[in-house]
């Protein structure tokens, strides 16, 4: 989800969002603040409604960005994770958070297995959420507008394609994956205010490796949770980035090199 | 007359007021305000470094990666008895090896390739330090004697080698103005092709401006770690050290040579200002900067139709 959402942006904007784990961080933290709740569906709506004013209220800044667009993007938005994790840190303090689930949510789904309900809710939701926009974009007209403003988006204008709604209603689509994740990531990780950084840098790396499919961001998701494992085997849990980071720079000249 | 080819006279008229002010606070000003002025003057030497490797149109969000190593090395040599003037050299020369094993890595990558490719290599050197003996990992190296021990003289001689320091490198780079490297520099950042055309070695040029930088980076952040007497990952690799610098350059203008010094005392001093009021979130400062300079004043403070100073 959190790759999905970073890829849709990056495609229909051309916006790099470097503050895009902080951002997702954000609802991470919001489902802290919200687990004691005693409905699966109130914090998901919760979720989804403040995504929806998030990406109001981000539109202004990345529609307006200068051009050459993607390096301001990557300074505008490293600006914004400055702000957030300022925010952040002023909110929340520096200590590390963990979501406490309602025991009714935290019960596994049947026995044996270690998922929660309400953790099981939110993969379900994802896997529904991806298989949509797979569907959307592979075998509707809907899709073809997408692509059609991705690979040109002067000669899509010249069609007759409103270009800016498109692209309006594809951040939103990502902003809404993001936050969905950041809730995910929340409920089976530590929060702080400076691990978004982490989160920005697995998006990337999932979308470099991913080029650009859907598919390409499943398999890119797997072969980064692989490297991550065995370098972590290999060479300890504290030596876990070091593969994620090799593995972007080893991407980045490859498809440099094509 | 060289000088004036490569500063604007608003850059110079604001160069001509704000160092007599810092002047005056290194000389007259005690405890807060000396170190908030030599914490100034370290982001603006950094700010100038970064823009080094920003004037050939790149854009690295990872030189903290350089500014620690530097501290590393410096200290580690430092530790293992070598003298701690020549260590700070040492590590400056580590951080410009790096810097030029970046840029060979990364020849063919440009913008946002090069600056996603610049935050992981910056990553690595961190996520070697926080585990290995030598560098204390994750807790890091404690008392390291400072970089002079005057006791005879009752002067905070720490808080004036970031002015030297300030003031040597500008004189080295004026001495370097108005010379063809500049119209170089230019020409490979405004059109990197058609600088190629025109015979201009674009990969060379690159790679020296990033060993210049690098080495910039690194001996600052030799001279900040004997400053403050302690290292450790997450304060020698801050993000912080890879920001502010490039908020200076922008807020400056990150095409001259004097604006980002300018630009970066001047976002430092409202910085230390700010602070006071909000301890936890005065980094959000540097943000709020960032997004003024690039979506108001788009070429820096100096271009801007108003001109702020």
């Amino acid at each position: 989800m959190l790759s999905v959402g970073f890829f849709i942006v990056l495609l229909t904007t051309r916006i790099f969002n470097i503050a895009y784990g902080t951002m997702a961080l954000l609802f991470g933290y919001i489902m802290w603040m919200l687990s004691n709740n005693t409905s699966t569906l109130v914090p998901i709506a919760i979720i989804i409604g403040l995504s929806l004013i998030f990406s109001f209220l981000l539109l202004p800044i990345f529609k307006n960005l200068p051009e050459p667009v993607e390096p301001n993007s990557i300074i505008v938005t490293f600006a914004i994770l400055l702000v957030m994790e300022a925010i952040l840190t002023y909110l929340f303090s520096s200590d590390w958070r963990i979501i406490t689930l309602n025991p009714n949510y935290d019960a596994p789904i049947a026995n044996n297995i270690a998922v929660s309900r309400l953790n099981a809710f939110f993969s379900l939701f994802s896997v529904i959420f991806i298989s949509t926009i797979y569907l959307i974009a592979k075998k509707t007209r809907i899709g073809l507008i997408f692509k059609a403003c991705i690979d040109n988006e002067s000669a899509a204008k010249r069609f007759g394609i409103p270009v800016d709604l498109v692209s309006n209603i594809a951040f939103i689509f990502g902003t809404m994956a993001m936050a969905i994740a950041g809730a995910v990531y929340g409920m089976t990780n530590y929060l702080y205010p400076a691990s978004g950084i982490k989160l920005t840098m697995i998006a990337i790396t999932v979308t470099i490796i991913a080029g650009e499919s859907i598919i390409g961001i499943l398999l890119g998701g797997i072969l980064l949770g692989i490297i991550e494992s065995f370098s972590g085997y290999f060479l300890g849990g504290n030596w876990q980035d070091l593969g994620v980071n090799l593995l972007i720079i080893v991407f980045l000249i490859a498809k440099e090199s094509r | 007359m060289k000088l004036l080819q490569i500063v604007t006279k608003q850059e110079l008229k604001s160069s001509l007021i704000a160092i007599p002010v810092f002047t005056l606070i290194l000389i007259n000003g005690s405890g807060y305000l000396l170190t908030a002025a030599s914490y100034g003057f370290l982001i603006a030497i950094l700010s100038f470094g970064w823009n080094l490797t920003a004037l050939t149109g790149e854009i690295s969000l990872g030189h903290a990666g350089f500014f620690g190593i530097g501290a590393y090395v410096a200290v580690i040599s430092g530790i293992s008895g070598i003298n701690s003037v020549l260590s700070v050299f040492i590590g400056a020369l580590a951080a410009g090896v790096y810097g030029a094993i970046t840029s060979l890595s990364f020849y063919r990558l440009s913008g946002v390739g090069f600056a996603l490719a610049s935050i992981a290599f910056s990553q690595i050197p961190k996520i070697v330090a926080e585990n290995l003996s030598i560098t204390g990992a994750g807790s890091g190296i404690v008392n390291i004697k400072p970089l002079f021990i005057i006791k005879s003289i009752n002067t905070p001689l720490r808080e004036y080698i970031m002015g030297a320091s300030l003031l040597i490198i500008l004189l080295i780079f004026t001495a370097f103005a108005g010379k063809k490297i500049w119209l170089k520099l230019s020409a490979i950042r405004q059109n990197r092709i058609a600088a190629e055309a025109l015979g201009i070695a674009t990969i060379r040029y690159k790679q020296i401006n990033m060993l210049i930088s690098s080495f910039i980076f690194g001996f600052v952040g030799a001279l900040w770690t004997y400053w403050i007497g302690y290292i450790n990952p997450d304060t020698a690799f801050d993000l912080y050290f890879s920001t502010a610098p490039l908020i200076g350059a922008l807020f400056g203008g990150r095409n001259s040579l004097i604006g980002p010094i300018i630009g970066a005392l001047i976002l430092y001093l409202s910085d230390s200002a700010i602070s006071m009021i909000f301890p936890v979130g005065h980094k959000a400062v540097y943000g709020l900067a960032i997004l003024v300079t690039i979506m108001a004043l788009r070429g820096g403070i100096f271009k801007a139709k108003k001109a702020i100073i």
